[in-house]
């Protein structure tokens, strides 16, 4: 994977994800972001990044997996949806898929509805750039085609259906309201598990460029 | 003495305001020709703003520049709101919606700029 912009420089600039977060007050998450996807951060993000995940610096590298616990209206959706949109729009996924594979972000939650949301957003963001827009090919109300062989798409969260896909990135929205009985049929266990191998696969690899982990799934 | 006289010669307690030695501007220089190279020079960084972008600004909107930078430079609030709307204009017409643009040639000239 290779980014064509840095998350820093797409954040900033209105003709990319510029107008995605305006305002001081999605300074927290741009930090968060920036640090996601292995930037480096400037000593006065890494005091708010520290302020939201406890750790001291940031990764370095991009991460594999997001866990969110937040409460309603924070902007949870609208940043990761930001992130979902750098990954299949802004970073040339070509050296990692075969001829012929396409890659896959995913939104799964719940319901369709629930995923369809939060899906809503990052197809805003990506109507709103004259430069994103220009690689769609074709939409339907589940997904979006893109001319860099990425698909955005939405699913309902059913462990059965996720294996199969080339995931880029895996969005797991409203996961708290996932089943977690021990006899559901669709136990959020067998669920994660299902993600972290389709997105995971390429840590299993040999190769050591691939243990990096430039994949991630993230969890609302 | 009248009226008026006496009411001059009155002590105020202000200090006098007196007019000091020399003129306000160096001699010599035209203020005029000042003020035009000031126009010319924020005349090309405008333009050279909007070219960066990769489309060449046409005779038609470099007049329209000229102008924007007359009102930009005007005391009047209304020439002031003309000029922003006359900038958000070229902007739009150059910044963004360019044909031919896409995301990658953009990746390459922010690389192209960021080397600078």
């Amino acid at each position: 994977m290779r980014p064509l912009f840095t998350m820093r420089a797409a954040l900033d600039d209105p003709m990319l994800l510029g107008d995605a977060m305006k305002g001081d007050s999605w300074d927290a998450w741009r930090t968060l972001l920036i640090a996601s996807v292995g930037e480096e951060l400037t000593p006065a993000e890494r005091v708010v990044f520290k302020t939201f995940t406890g750790r001291d610096a940031e990764a370095g590298k991009m991460l594999d997996t997001w866990l969110t616990v937040a409460g309603r209206r924070s902007g949870k959706t609208t940043a990761i949806a930001a992130l979902t949109v750098y990954l299949s729009c802004l970073c040339d996924w070509s050296d990692t898929l075969n001829l012929g594979e396409r890659g896959v972000a995913l939104y799964l939650a719940p319901t369709v509805d629930q995923a369809s949301r939060a899906f809503g957003y990052a197809r805003g963001f990506i109507e709103h750039s004259s430069l994103m827009s220009a690689l769609v090919v074709s939409r339907t109300q589940t997904s979006i085609e893109l001319s860099n062989g990425i698909d955005i798409e939405i699913a309902a969260a059913n462990w059965r259906f996720v294996r199969g896909a080339t995931c880029v990135c895996c969005v797991l929205d409203e996961s708290a309201f996932l089943r977690n009985e021990a006899e559901s049929a669709n136990r959020d266990e067998d669920l994660v598990h299902r993600i972290e191998a389709v997105v995971d696969h390429d840590r299993r690899s040999d190769d050591p460029d691939l243990v990096a982990g430039n994949r991630s799934w993230c969890c609302l | 003495m009248s009226v008026m006289a006496s009411a001059i010669d009155q002590p105020t307690g202000q200090p006098t305001r007196r007019r000091g030695p020399g003129r306000p501007f160096q001699k010599g220089v035209s203020q005029s020709a000042k003020f035009a190279a000031t126009r010319e020079k924020m005349e090309r960084e405008f333009i050279a703003d909007l070219e960066e972008y990769g489309r060449k600004v046409s005779s038609a909107d470099r007049l329209l520049v000229a102008r924007y930078i007359v009102l930009l430079r005007s005391r009047s609030h209304s020439d002031t709101n003309t000029a922003l709307k006359v900038r958000e204009s070229l902007i739009t017409k150059y910044c963004t919606n360019q044909p031919g643009m896409t995301l990658e040639k953009y990746a390459a000239l922010q690389a192209a700029k960021d080397a600078k």
